[in-house]
């Protein structure tokens, strides 16, 4: 069957009249192009069995890193304790920097976007931690704030928990539109920022009076939503990053798993030459994106966790001022 | 049971993502670390005269963080005032803004630097993209004499 292309210069089959060279327009060499066939019938297309065990073994191996990650998460903590104990003793590092410890639930997130499915246990343990994460305690110290501010301009009673609900709601959403709210110090690898935030409601669960002062508690239940997934968008943060994955990403859609393996493993391994700057956890960032393109992991992950801030807040009587205009 | 081996290769391969801590690189081409930077942080790398001579670059998942440090090419130090100027104009011309503080940023051992007076820095930062934006942090630090120039930054998505 003939070609269109064969008709071109220098892209005729190889031997034949139209497959002289031509001048390459980037390095001035003089250059032959091969066939535009070659590459791909070289390569013998692997079976569906093939790929099956290929999908299954690349499943493996991240879920066999989400324990790796728990583990991680152990050692860290287990060093932080341990620098923390030196430091007591004037012992610790010169530097004053202490081993960064991320959440021991990191794994089990990848495990739950591996499963697309949401554990309500592991929710709620990350619920927890959210809520006793330091971001977490300046959130609730700036809601309290607010809501005492707007309490006593707009005297609101205890008793209108609405309004406060709708106040804390509006309050938090601009946080985030602004400056964002965000859970990296321990949490990064399972909520990282916060893609929704919302009050659910507010509940009074204590009051008491004195002086003709009202000081009353609320919960104020706050949840957070976030999608996890390995699609953001890296092209103009880590452009090295965004062309190894969708170089990764290409071979896996193409069937190509030497290529896959050679470039994406040999990258991980520590006794190789790496082609790229790029670390161990980035690499295997970008291996679960090429998962996450190939269509083997379920994609994005949406979960949502309420956190109940407490915050108490005093109510002072209203003051009925009569309007006396003044005459002239 | 050649599955089993071959998947237990690749598991190992891969956890060896987590195996390693922080992977310091350090470099004085500054074609390397504009590709381990990104375009964001070039500013840092633009002050006339001045090249990288330690990089330390570290990350999870969703996050990369390090420190860099530049040092006078021939032992010839700008002033700390041009510098800061430069950085200044540098950073503004590339999007970032100014800021009192950045948070999650680790300050870096200062004083192997003759840097004393941690406080007295310059705080970037620059948010890219609406629904699922990127935030990128900077803190700078400025030898009194010129001799070095320090940088901490981190990059997070979602």
């Amino acid at each position: 069957m003939s070609d269109h292309r064969s008709h071109r210069h220098g892209q005729g089959s190889l031997g034949t009249g139209t497959n002289h060279p031509i001048q390459d327009k980037g390095t001035s060499a003089l250059i032959r192009h091969r066939p535009h066939t070659s590459l791909r019938d070289e390569r013998v297309a692997p079976s569906m069995a093939e790929i099956t065990r290929k999908r299954t073994q690349y499943l493996a191996a991240a879920r066999a890193v989400s324990y790796g990650m728990y583990f991680e998460s152990v050692g860290q903590s287990l060093e932080r304790e341990a620098e923390e104990g030196l430091k007591k003793v004037g012992l610790g590092p010169n530097t004053g920097k202490l081993t960064r410890v991320q959440s021991n639930l990191g794994g089990a997130f990848l495990r739950m976007y591996l499963d697309h499915k949401v554990d309500p246990e592991i929710k709620k343990q990350a619920g927890e931690q959210i809520g006793a994460s330091p971001e977490f305690k300046v959130l609730r110290d700036e809601l309290e704030k607010y809501l005492q501010s707007a309490v006593n301009q707009s005297q609101i009673r205890g008793t209108e928990t609405d309004k406060l609900r709708w106040l804390a709601d509006a309050h938090l959403k601009a946080i985030k539109k602004h400056k964002g709210i965000e859970f990296r110090t321990n949490l990064n690898t399972v909520i990282g920022g916060v893609e929704g935030v919302d009050v659910e409601s507010v509940e009074n669960y204590n009051g008491a009076s004195s002086g003709g002062v009202t000081t009353a508690k609320f919960h104020v239940n706050i949840r957070f939503s976030d999608v996890y997934h390995f699609h953001a968008d890296r092209s103009k943060k880590a452009p090295e990053q965004d062309r190894f994955r969708k170089r990764l990403a290409f071979y896996l859609i193409a069937n190509d798993f030497d290529n896959f393996e050679d470039w994406c493993f040999g990258e991980a391994k520590p006794w190789t030459i790496h082609r790229t700057h790029l670390d161990k956890a980035t690499v295997f960032a970008s291996f679960m994106y090429a998962l996450e393109r190939r269509g083997w992991t379920p994609g994005g992950l949406a979960w949502s966790v309420v956190v109940p801030a407490d915050v108490s807040l005093e109510f002072k009587p209203h003051v009925h001022q009569d309007h006396h205009h003044p005459t002239r | 049971m050649r599955t089993a081996i071959v998947c237990i290769t690749i598991a190992a391969s891969v956890s060896g993502c987590f195996g390693g801590k922080t992977n310091a690189q350090t470099t004085e081409n500054p074609n390397e670390a504009r590709q381990v930077l990104g375009s964001e942080f070039y500013f840092l790398l633009a002050v006339e005269r001045y090249h990288p001579v330690r990089l330390v670059h570290d990350s999870d998942l969703f996050s990369t963080w390090g420190e860099i440090v530049l040092a006078p090419q021939n032992g010839n130090p700008s002033s700390a005032a041009t510098i800061r100027q430069l950085l200044q104009r540098g950073a503004k011309s590339a999007g970032w803004r100014a800021v009192r503080d950045v948070q999650y940023l680790d300050t870096p051992d200062l004083q192997r630097y003759e840097i004393s007076d941690p406080g007295n820095s310059l705080s970037f930062e620059k948010t890219e993209g609406k629904h699922d934006p990127t935030r990128f942090r900077c803190r700078i630090w400025i030898a009194p004499n010129g001799g070095f120039i320090v940088a901490a930054y981190r990059v997070d998505t979602n």
